[in-house]
């Protein structure tokens, strides 16, 4: 038992001062990245939050997409799509999502409700009523994401322009 | 294979997160450490079972967290190392009557942490009654009297 020290000439303790000091050393350091950590959580850098707000729109402005860079596993989120008044044909305003995005997605609800989904092989179609002459229609996806990782996809209008979403979703 | 992953997750992070704060943080001194580690608890139960409220899947992660918990305990036994990185060490905190302020200050204990120690302990009224106050690895504060020993 040759690490025991002898304190005081009195008290056998386990004790050892340089690896005590040590550990506090590595404590500190953990310390401030506990903090440094706590900071990136609130600029948005683990989650949602000023730095993670996205927003991807193509150029001439039919269709536009707000959502989160950085998202978690399981965390009920949403995303949202504004299409531009010229994306309504015959009343009906057909989104596309492709469909290995969907398919890392649980969406929970869309408002407003589509009246009609429509499977292909490499994307959903989702069908909006829409009041022809609006000058825009918004539209929201709640979900969660079903897998950690990096998420694309992309989304669009059918037969109009698309945009292309890029996120980190932790663990 | 994803409740192994979970537990062992979760069982790794909480040790790393308990080592670096030192052995004060939930030595349940007082009652808001005792809620911290209630709060705490509660928060990681919710990360590890997810949705996933089958049996299997809590056995799994009994099974794991018991398992690592047994595996790191022998390796403790082994390596003198290795049980220090993850229990760490007592350190003498106050001898002679004397507090060892520096010592104190790094590990977030102050003299009516040892004065309480003493009295609850020992039945102990003052800091030159006491020989030696050894901060524990468990967090706790132990209190060997004067007279004792002498």
């Amino acid at each position: 038992m040759s690490d025991i020290e002898r304190v005081g000439g009195a008290l056998d303790v386990d004790q050892d001062l340089s690896f005590q000091q040590r550990q506090w050393r590595v404590q500190r350091v953990g310390w401030v990245v506990m903090v440094l950590i706590v900071l990136a959580a609130l600029a948005g850098l683990l989650g949602p939050g000023p730095l993670s707000r996205s927003y991807a729109a193509d150029p001439s402005g039919a269709v536009a997409v707000e959502f989160n860079r950085f998202e978690r596993n399981s965390r009920q989120t949403e995303l949202r799509v504004r299409a531009a008044g010229s994306a309504i044909q015959q009343g009906r305003v057909r989104l596309w999502i492709d469909v290995d995005y969907a398919a890392k997605l649980r969406v929970l609800s869309i408002a407003p409700e589509p009246v009609l989904v429509e499977a292909e092989r490499d994307r959903l179609i989702y069908h909006f009523a829409a009041t022809a002459g609006a000058a825009e229609v918004p539209i929201t996806i709640h979900y969660e994401h079903l897998q950690f990782g990096s998420a694309s996809g992309r989304i669009g209008i059918v037969a109009g322009p698309e945009v292309a979403v890029e996120q980190l979703v932790y663990p | 294979m994803d409740s192994i992953l979970r537990g062992a997750a979760v069982y790794l992070f909480l040790m790393v997160v308990f080592r670096i704060s030192g052995k004060r943080t939930l030595s349940q001194a007082t009652t808001f450490d005792f809620l911290l580690l209630l709060i705490i608890a509660e928060t990681t139960q919710e990360a590890m079972l997810d949705n996933d409220h089958s049996l299997t899947h809590a056995a799994l992660l009994i099974i794991t967290l018991v398992g690592l918990d047994i595996g790191l305990s022998l390796l403790k036994l082994r390596s003198r190392r290795i049980d220090r990185l993850l229990d760490d060490m007592p350190l003498v905190i106050l001898q002679d009557g004397v507090p060892i302020a520096e010592r104190m200050r790094k590990c977030r204990v102050d003299e009516s942490d040892i004065l309480e120690a003493a009295r609850s302990r020992q039945g102990l009224e003052r800091l030159d009654q006491i020989r030696f106050a050894v901060l524990e690895r468990s967090g706790g504060i132990t209190v060997i009297p004067r007279d004792q020993g002498q």
